[in-house]
């Protein structure tokens, strides 16, 4: 079992944008995290056999081995090993409303995080691709699990900028048209979209097959702004101007941001999708590493 | 607390604009990048007429600080009484010996209130503490003491026997200032008793000049009474030595202001014992009156003055102060300049003559006589002399021993050298200006205007060490120089040689055009004035100013003795003039009269009304007070307003013995006022630094 892992090791946010180089971070991040679970995250989808473990209740019952069944009476859980046909794509959002945040943006975040994300994948040879989007995609790396492809993620990661406004639905959608694949779409994104319309978007993606796992980039600046007089807050993305009191901010605009938050994260388990919260203040690791403890039972 | 210009506290309705600012100015939100405003609402942004005053603290320092400004400006002076030791103090007993004080009874008056200040000045309130000390003084022109701090009042009192009222005048501005830098040194607290007529044109034009900083109380004891005076002041001027025209000034003054009746005068003026005009004139009240009396016949007496009085009518006012009722008035003879003209070793040129004959004549200023010949002696008839000498290839030109003589014997001579050779009618060579003027000097060429003068070619002459160049063209070339004599006498010295000017331009309208320009008549002119000696001299002063003597020069007093001793006279020095009448002053080439009158403010004998003298012992005087000039210059209105005012003062106060008195502690502080301002400008940046987000990045 995994063991807890102490606070201070975890690398704070601050510290990965000094490293400066994509790969050196995304190393830091997932070796760390390996390091800390003691176990290799390697289950996953391949026909190569790993180990027999009992029956829980729960287990998918495909996974019974009903020969050891008929030779003892007893309920055994085929495992294998991780399946390097699987194809994980990641959706990164590039707007200008990412490019907000302290001590790190959320676009810093969002790149260490697709990096350390490619990272990982690529340590399984997974397939893993890439696409970043603001208000139509801007460029993008069809899933591969090529030598080369976590360097091409890492320029492609470089290059982007984050300007525009954010055309998540539109993006969402022309994606679901080029997954013919089952696999797994890892949205990075601040999500500031229409609830509803972001809903709707996401449901093609989950009825085609597709494991849908949220990363929400926040700030807390975001969800607790802490402005003590009143102020004209300008649209990083729009630019438009919103002359507001800090009344306003700390009771209604609170609520609001923490009913779409909430919405999008029930409407997440409705669709069967994981969504995790990053803060761009919490070390990254640490929330790397509190997800793939969780998705032990499913591993990426 | 009063204020030393209390025009600046108008400023103080400057903090009206950090009141407005922080009571009615909209905030301007600060703007902030915000990566959504998808879930914000517009807020109205309130206006803060709505609420109170916002940033108390920063409004409270600018508010300050407005203050502190204006309170700098203002200079306020503490005049409050303050818990200083009352028990010991020096007393300075002053005592007003102007020429106004011999009207009437008021120089025995002063002397009995000197007397009994004294008595009081030495005794002490408390029994058992020591006497206090006292010390004499008088005030005329300056203030003078008598005697040293004392407790011991025989000396002070004979010197107060002795003491002889003056026929200078006063000013209570130089006394009030002087009284003040002699209190500063005292160990103890200084009180003056002030015992003076209190007139109001002995008051300084600048009223602050009243207040002192170091006198503890401060008392005017007044001896004027109801005193009425006649003042008379004059010049005669001759153009022919027997027509005379005699303009004079008229004064029939008051105590008051305000004086009902006129005063019928005789007016008389006489030479010798002939009557030359004898008329009766009526005199409004502390209002001067012009006469001119003209064409009246000189006599052929051996008399250089006349003398003009005012005689009062039997029927009005005594004259209470005769000092200035009767003056001796020199005859000025308007006559020409004798100026001699002559060439040296050379043909008169005949240009350079005219022009100068011409320049000379303008105005009946000069009289030229012509002298002719190379070694005949100069006429004794001149004393001025414009001489003519060729200069030869090497610079150098002819003065006879006779010029030498003339420059020893106190001559003054202008010599306009000549080319050797005669010049062409078209100037060769190229244009040139004037192009430094010795301004110092005293000629004051500088005062002329030179900037049209175009020199062609002038001589060329060597100069010599001690030569002073007045004027320079252009080029450098000196044009105009004063040469001191070869013994090294000059006259700024005060040696009696006379004075010596060379002029390297020919003046015949071809090596310049300067005889051609208006300068040139204007710079004779002033040439001629400066070689006169007695024009060095005035023709009237005031008692109590000053003459300034050359060495080797008298002054004779009206009575003829004279003023300083043969030793003092070698020197040039300045005599104070103590004395009306009529002064002669003696020096080697002539004789010249200055007549000494009586300050025309010494006879004006209008009192200071009492609420100005109250402010005045109170130390609260400031500029906007009304001044003496000020009062003799008022409308009708004005003067009514103020007549009323000096009657009733007169009525309760002015008795002989009436006296202001006022126990006053000079503090000032204004000198505070500076670290406050600079310590409140200081927060006030930190404070709204940090309060209004103000950025200092010097981007």
């Amino acid at each position: 079992m995994v063991g807890p892992v102490a606070t201070e090791s975890f690398l704070q946010p601050s510290v990965l944008g000094r490293l400066g180089s994509l790969e050196l971070i995304a190393r830091a991040v997932v070796e760390g995290s390996l390091v800390g679970m003691h176990r290799s995250p390697k289950f996953g989808f391949s026909q190569e056999f790993a180990e027999y473990r009992s029956y829980n209740e729960g287990d998918d019952l495909r996974f019974v081995d009903w020969n050891v069944y008929a030779r003892t009476d007893r309920t055994y859980i085929k495992r294998f090993l991780g399946d390097t046909n699987t194809q994980v794509t990641v959706l990164l959002d590039a707007s200008a409303s990412m490019n907000f945040g302290d001590p790190v943006s959320k676009w810093q975040l969002a790149q260490y995080l697709s990096a350390s994300l490619a990272y990982l994948i690529n340590h399984q040879h997974d397939a893993f691709g890439l696409t970043i989007f603001n208000t139509d995609i801007v460029s993008e790396i069809p899933p591969s699990g090529s030598t080369d492809m976590l360097h091409r993620v890492m320029a492609h990661l470089h290059a982007a900028t984050p300007v525009d406004g954010t055309g998540l639905t539109a993006s969402l959608e022309s994606l679901s048209y080029r997954l013919n694949r089952r696999g797994m779409v890892i949205l990075v994104s601040d999500l500031y979209a229409d609830s509803e319309e972001l809903i709707k978007a996401l449901q093609p993606l989950v009825h085609s097959g597709q494991e849908l796992i949220l990363f929400h980039t926040l700030d807390r600046e975001e969800l607790e702004p802490s402005h003590k007089r009143i102020s004209a807050l300008t649209d990083l993305e729009s630019s438009e101007k919103v002359v507001v009191a800090p009344e306003f901010l700390t009771g209604v605009y609170r609520k609001k941001i923490n009913d779409h938050c909430e919405l999008i994260q029930s409407t997440c388990q409705r669709l069967g999708a994981d969504y995790i919260r990053v803060m761009t203040d919490e070390p990254l690791d640490t929330v790397l590493h509190a997800y793939l403890r969780r998705r032990e039972t499913h591993p990426l | 607390m009063t204020f030393l210009f209390p025009i600046f506290l108008a400023g103080l309705g400057a903090i009206l604009l950090p009141w407005i600012l922080h009571r009615f100015s909209r905030e301007t939100p600060p703007a902030t990048l915000f990566p959504s405003t998808r879930f914000l609402e517009a807020s109205r942004a309130p206006v803060s007429r709505k609420k109170r005053l916002r940033h108390l603290g920063l409004f409270s320092l600018r508010t300050l600080f407005l203050l502190a400004l204006c309170l700098l400006f203002a200079q306020p002076y503490c005049s409050t009484a303050a818990n200083r030791a009352k028990s010991q103090a020096n007393t300075f007993v002053v005592v007003d010996r102007s020429a106004s004080m011999q009207a009437g009874e008021r120089w025995s008056r002063a002397q009995s209130g000197a007397a009994e200040a004294l008595r009081e000045g030495a005794s002490s309130s408390a029994a058992a503490a020591p006497l206090n000390s006292v010390q004499l003084f008088d005030m005329a022109s300056t203030l003078t003491a008598h005697g040293e701090l004392s407790s011991d009042l025989s000396l002070a009192n004979a010197a107060l026997r002795d003491l002889q009222v003056s026929a200078e005048p006063g000013d209570y501005g130089i006394m009030m200032q002087q009284l003040d830098t002699l209190a500063a040194e005292q160990e103890l607290p200084v009180d003056v008793v002030f015992i003076s007529d209190a007139q109001r044109s002995n008051l300084p034009l600048q009223p602050r000049q009243l207040r002192t900083q170091n006198i503890r109380n401060f008392a005017i004891q007044s001896v004027a009474d109801n005193e009425t005076n006649l003042a008379i002041q004059g010049n005669a001027s001759s153009t022919d030595g027997v027509n005379v025209a005699v303009s004079l000034r008229l004064l029939f003054s008051t105590t008051a202001e305000k004086f009902a009746d006129a005063q019928v005068a005789d007016l008389i003026v006489t030479a010798g014992e002939r009557t030359l005009a004898s008329e009766q004139v009526t005199l409004q009240a502390n209002d001067p009156q012009a006469v001119v009396l003209e064409d009246l016949i000189l006599p052929s007496t051996d008399t250089d003055f006349l003398n003009a009085r005012l005689i009062a009518d039997s029927t009005g006012s005594a004259d209470a102060l005769s000092i200035d009722s009767s003056i001796n008035i020199p005859v000025q003879q308007v006559t020409p300049v004798v100026v001699g003209m002559r060439a040296l070793g050379t043909r008169m040129p005949a240009d350079a003559s005219l022009f100068l004959r011409t320049a000379l004549t303008t105005d009946a200023m000069a009289r030229v006589v012509s002298a002719s010949g190379s070694g005949a002696a100069l006429s004794n008839d001149a004393k001025h002399w414009i001489l003519f000498s060729e200069v030869d290839e090497s610079g150098d030109y002819v003065v006879t021993p006779v010029v030498e003589d003339l420059l020893n014997a106190g001559g003054n001579v202008m010599l306009i050298l000549q080319p050797s050779s005669p010049e062409s009618d078209e100037p060769d060579e190229a244009e040139d200006y004037i192009g430094s003027v010795d301004v110092a000097h005293p000629l004051a060429l500088g005062e002329l205007d030179w900037q049209h003068t175009r020199i062609y070619s002038p001589v060329t002459v060597n100069l010599e060490p001690n030569d002073r160049v007045l004027i320079r063209s252009g080029q450098g070339l000196p044009l105009i120089i004063e040469r001191t004599r070869h013994d090294g006498q000059s006259q700024g010295n005060g040696s009696t040689a006379g004075r010596f000017l060379i002029v390297t331009d020919p003046l015949d309208g071809i090596a310049s055009d300067l005889p051609l320009q208006e300068v040139f008549v204007e710079w004779i002119a002033q040439t001629i004035q400066w070689f006169d000696a007695n024009s060095a001299f005035p023709t009237t002063l005031e008692v109590g100013e000053s003459v300034s003597l050359p060495a080797n020069a008298q002054l004779l007093a009206p009575d003829g003795r004279a003023m300083q001793s043969l030793a003092d006279a070698s020197k040039a020095t300045r005599l104070l003039l103590k004395e009306p009448g009529i002064y002669t002053v003696v020096t080697g080439v002539s004789e010249h009269t200055i007549q000494a009158t009586v300050a025309w403010e010494e006879s004006i004998l209008v009192a200071i009304d009492n609420d100005y003298m109250a402010k005045w012992t109170r130390g609260e005087l400031s500029d906007s007070e009304s001044t003496a000039s000020e009062n003799m210059d008022a409308t009708a209105d004005e003067l009514g307003q103020r007549i009323v005012a000096s009657g009733n003062a007169l009525e309760t106060g002015s008795s002989p013995s009436a006296a202001v008195t006022s126990e006053r502690l000079g503090r000032s502080w204004w000198p505070w006022l500076l670290p406050l301002l600079a310590l409140s400008l200081l927060t006030e940046s930190l404070l709204a630094n940090r309060r209004l987000a103000v950025r200092r990045d010097g981007l």
